[in-house]
């Protein structure tokens, strides 16, 4: 007798055949620089006449290195720049501003004294939305995923394309 | 294949499910993305793509040359394994024999029993944690680490590694990687039962605070009565003879560039085979060991891919063993201690890749205090009192360079002044070349050294043992090729070729006759002498597969090692093949793991054949709560009586009866 019809039913059984296609996978500091990159690309800035979008952060190292290789992307008419290591009162002229969480505690004057102007806040740690950041990323099951405090971000001026708002797993009103 | 099918039903059997692997799990066509490309990703992909779990560090700093072999923190919770010694043997080309004292890992056909692993190097997070009298590592029960805190162990075959050890890194490089506090993210009891009254309990809590601040600690007991075990060779039983006892406690803090790691482990095992011409059997005869290490580390990721590192450390380590003999049919306790201490700093940079080149430059400094090992009556003489205090540095580098888009060459020079004998330069060459996409051919040449250490140079007690204080370092040169394919991404096909020359491999040779004035029994003598030229040869291939929610991979591995004299060399078995595959059960959250290894005949050391082995581990685990989940693994699943080969030391004990089916219970609460 042959075997083999036996042998496929018990490993269906066991779920060996169900083996079907599987994530593709990246580190995780390319990953969260390549978020940072369409959060940046699906926000709506009040006009500034600047040419360039600036991304700031406090850290020297953010992403280890992953962050800084955005400089020079372009978004629309606008080139990318990347400036890390800023002292926490040289935020006005940036854009967006990217919050590690070794800065957690640093970046909490900012958060407060930049509410209500055009700063869009990326905290990379849980609560972030809760301190009044605009959007949080998060991780779960080896998924990066992220939260958006609309409310927040529209008081600031800033407008969040619909695609970001859909793709958010969670958004504060 | 599927004419030679129809051949016999047991390969039939066996066809089938080669068959069913081809057809079945070969439908997955994940990837791993490169940084440049995962930045570039839109929102939609983004957030489907996986977190890779891999440590650009020791990716970088094991070269490019170098394949590992991982096994991560998921495999060891689904295959249950209940330390290091169960999860090597389950990795290709390597197999683990264990005298019932301690296990020792074989690499290659090189699994000399009572080396005490001192010709594999181990590491903890980067961290040595071979000791400095015995060179040993111990990976039972008895390794510093406990397995719920391992986040990953790489395994490095050949002297690749040692370009960036150095000594000792002899066949191969063990590194086991810790979990962060981020990764544990809470606190942790486990509680473990397991067959021949054994229980475990841990307590670990991990945790990354707001400041950036992770902290891991952890402490684990192991407690097993052990059976009352038969010995033929003495037609007795020893009662309650193989008792284990192993206490740990570990502690990580890690915050920004800084980490600091304190990590302590003993272990105390009751002796059942009464080896070293011992009475047979006496309750008290057992051995302890202690281990203690604490380490610094400065990390510092530079510009791009460049990095630094530099760290200090200390450790020591602590043996005693009670030993019992007659006299005049009056028993007493022979004591035997070792004392190590050594502390150390490295240095390391690896540069920014410019012009197709990476550099890594590295430094490294240790002094040995004390080298100690002393053995005593209690009552009685003093015999032995050995005091040794040495140092030993290191500088290597090393370049990876990209001379053309789909060949690499790999670089390395590295200079040892060890404790004993001259300096040592040891080159390393690798070339790799992507022929294509999916295929990578890789050729590598290197050579390593281990210094004899002060056992066998000064451990005399009068006995029929002898040390050598004239033995020169034991030298291997290590040609391999090997050729990778990765037909999608979830899969990938090794095959490597490997031939070993070691020269001056340390082995106990015949002298006389002992007391008894009658050879080949049990006290003849013997010196320890640095031998003919070894020569292995061989081949092996693995298939590794992901699977949705699993991972499924198998390994054989055919070698040959002779010494230049025709002889063979003891515990080296010519096949070793190794399945490993583990599944949720269905959508029950069940997941299955099972573990086969086959380990082919081989020899003791009084040439006597050990029959080969086919051994089974099957586990299941799942979750009954969000706080709790279970594990059940059943050890040696078919329940074999099989023998693992003695040692000299165990004569005139020949074979080493190993465990029946055992299983292991535990329970896990997170809080």
């Amino acid at each position: 007798m042959s075997f083999r019809p036996l042998l496929h039913l018990v490993f269906s059984l066991l779920g060996v055949l169900n083996a079907t296609a599987l994530a593709d996978q990246a580190s995780e500091n390319s990953l969260k620089a390549g978020f940072v990159y369409n959060f940046a690309k699906f926000t709506d800035w009040p006009a500034d006449g600047h040419h360039q979008l600036i991304i700031c952060t406090l850290s020297r190292n953010p992403l280890d290195g992953q962050l800084s290789l955005l400089r020079g992307r372009r978004i629309g008419e606008r080139s990318l720049e990347v400036r890390t290591g800023i002292s926490s009162g040289a935020w006005r002229d940036c854009h967006l501003l990217f919050v590690p969480q070794e800065d957690a505690e640093r970046a909490q004057p900012i958060l407060r004294s930049a509410s209500g102007h055009p700063l869009l806040t990326v905290g990379d740690f849980a609560d972030f939305s809760q301190l009044g950041g605009h959007i949080e990323l998060r991780e779960n099951e080896r998924h990066l995923q992220f939260e958006i405090n609309q409310g927040a971000a529209q008081r600031a001026g800033l407008k969040l394309s619909s695609q970001l708002l859909k793709l958010a797993i969670k958004v504060h009103p | 294949m599927v004419s030679s099918c129809r051949s016999r039903a047991g390969l039939k059997r066996a066809c089938g499910l080669l068959l069913l692997i081809a057809t079945g799990l070969g439908n997955s066509h994940a990837r791993t993305l490169s940084d440049e490309e995962a930045s570039w990703l839109p929102l939609e992909a983004l957030v489907d793509v996986e977190i890779a779990s891999a440590d650009k560090y020791i990716r970088k700093l094991s070269g490019a040359a170098s394949s590992a072999v991982v096994v991560d923190a998921e495999d060891i919770r689904r295959h249950g394994y209940r330390n290091l010694a169960d999860l090597l043997q389950t990795l290709p080309g390597l197999y683990v024999t264990n005298d019932r004292n301690y296990s020792y890992l074989g690499s290659r056909g090189v699994g000399l029993v009572g080396d005490w692993n001192s010709r594999i190097l181990f590491l903890v997070d980067g961290h040595r944690i071979n000791e400095n009298v015995y060179d040993g590592a111990y990976i039972g029960h008895d390794f510093i680490v406990d397995l719920a805190l391992v986040d990953r162990v790489e395994y490095v075959a050949g002297p690749a590694a040692s370009m960036f050890y150095g000594n000792n890194a002899f066949f191969g490089v063990v590194n086991v990687i810790t979990k962060t506090g981020k990764q544990i993210d809470g606190g942790r009891v486990d509680l473990s039962v397991g067959s021949h009254r054994a229980q475990k309990q841990t307590l670990s809590y991990g945790k990354q605070h707001e400041n950036g601040l992770d902290v891991v600690i952890s402490a684990s007991r192991l407690d097993i009565r052990g059976q009352d075990l038969y010995i033929p060779e003495f037609n007795g039983v020893a009662p309650r003879g193989d008792y284990e006892e192993a206490d740990k406690f570990f502690t990580k803090v890690t915050h920004g560039e800084w980490s600091f790691q304190f990590a302590h482990g003993e272990r105390k095992k009751g002796i059942p085979n009464a080896p070293y011409l011992q009475v047979f059997f006496d309750p008290r005869n057992h051995s302890h060991d202690a281990q203690t290490f604490a380490s610094l580390q400065f990390n510092r990721q530079l510009e791009s891919d460049a990095l630094f590192s530099a760290k200090i450390y200390q450790g020591q380590y602590d043996y005693s063993g009670d030993y019992i003999y007659a006299d005049n049919g009056q028993r007493y306790i022979n004591r035997d201690v070792a004392k190590g201490r050594w502390q150390g700093g490295e240095v390391k940079y690896v540069s920014a890749t410019r012009n197709g080149h990476q550099w890594l430059i590295g430094a490294e400094y240790r002094a040995s205090p004390a080298r100690n090992q002393r053995n005593f009556d209690i009552d009685g003489a003093t015999i032995l009192d050995d005091k040794r205090s040495d140092q030993a540095w290191a500088v290597y580098g090393h370049d990876t360079i990209k001379l053309k888009q789909d060949l690499t060459l790999d670089l390395g020079l590295r200079y040892d002044r060890p404790p004993y004998g001259q300096g040592r330069l040891n080159p390393r060459f690798g070339l790799i070349y992507d022929w294509r996409p999916e295929t990578t051919l890789k050729l590598l040449y290197g050579s390593a050294f281990r210094s004899p250490n002060v056992s066998e140079l000064h451990y005399d007690i009068n006995y029929n043992f002898l040390p050598n204080p004239q033995l020169r370092a034991e030298t291997i040169r290590s040609l391999e090729a090997q050729l990778e394919h990765r037909p999608n991404a979830a899969s990938r096909w090794l095959a490597t070729l490997f031939e070993n020359r070691i020269n001056g491999l340390v082995s106990n040779v015949y002298q006389g006759v002992g007391d008894d004035g009658a050879r080949g029994t049990a006290d003849d003598v013997y010196r320890l002498e640095n031998s003919q030229q070894l020569r292995s040869q061989g081949l092996e291939l693995r298939y590794e597969q992901q699977l949705d929610g699993g991972r499924f991979n198998a390994a054989y591995t055919l070698q040959q090692s002779d010494f230049s004299d025709g002889s063979r060399l003891e515990n080296s078995p010519r096949h070793l093949a190794k399945l490993n595959w583990r599944q949720p059960l269905l959508a029950t959250g069940i997941h299955w793991a099972l573990g086969l290894q086959y380990i082919g005949p081989r020899q003791n050391y009084a040439n006597q054949r050990v029959a080969g082995a086919v051994l089974g581990q099957l586990a299941f685990s799942g979750r009954l709560t969000r706080q709790i989940d279970w594990s059940l693994a059943i050890f040696n699943l078919l329940d074999r009586r099989y023998n693992d080969p003695a040692g000299l030391a165990n004569a005139p004990v020949g074979y080493v009866r190993q465990d029946g089916q055992t299983v292991f219970f535990n329970l896990g609460i997170g809080f």
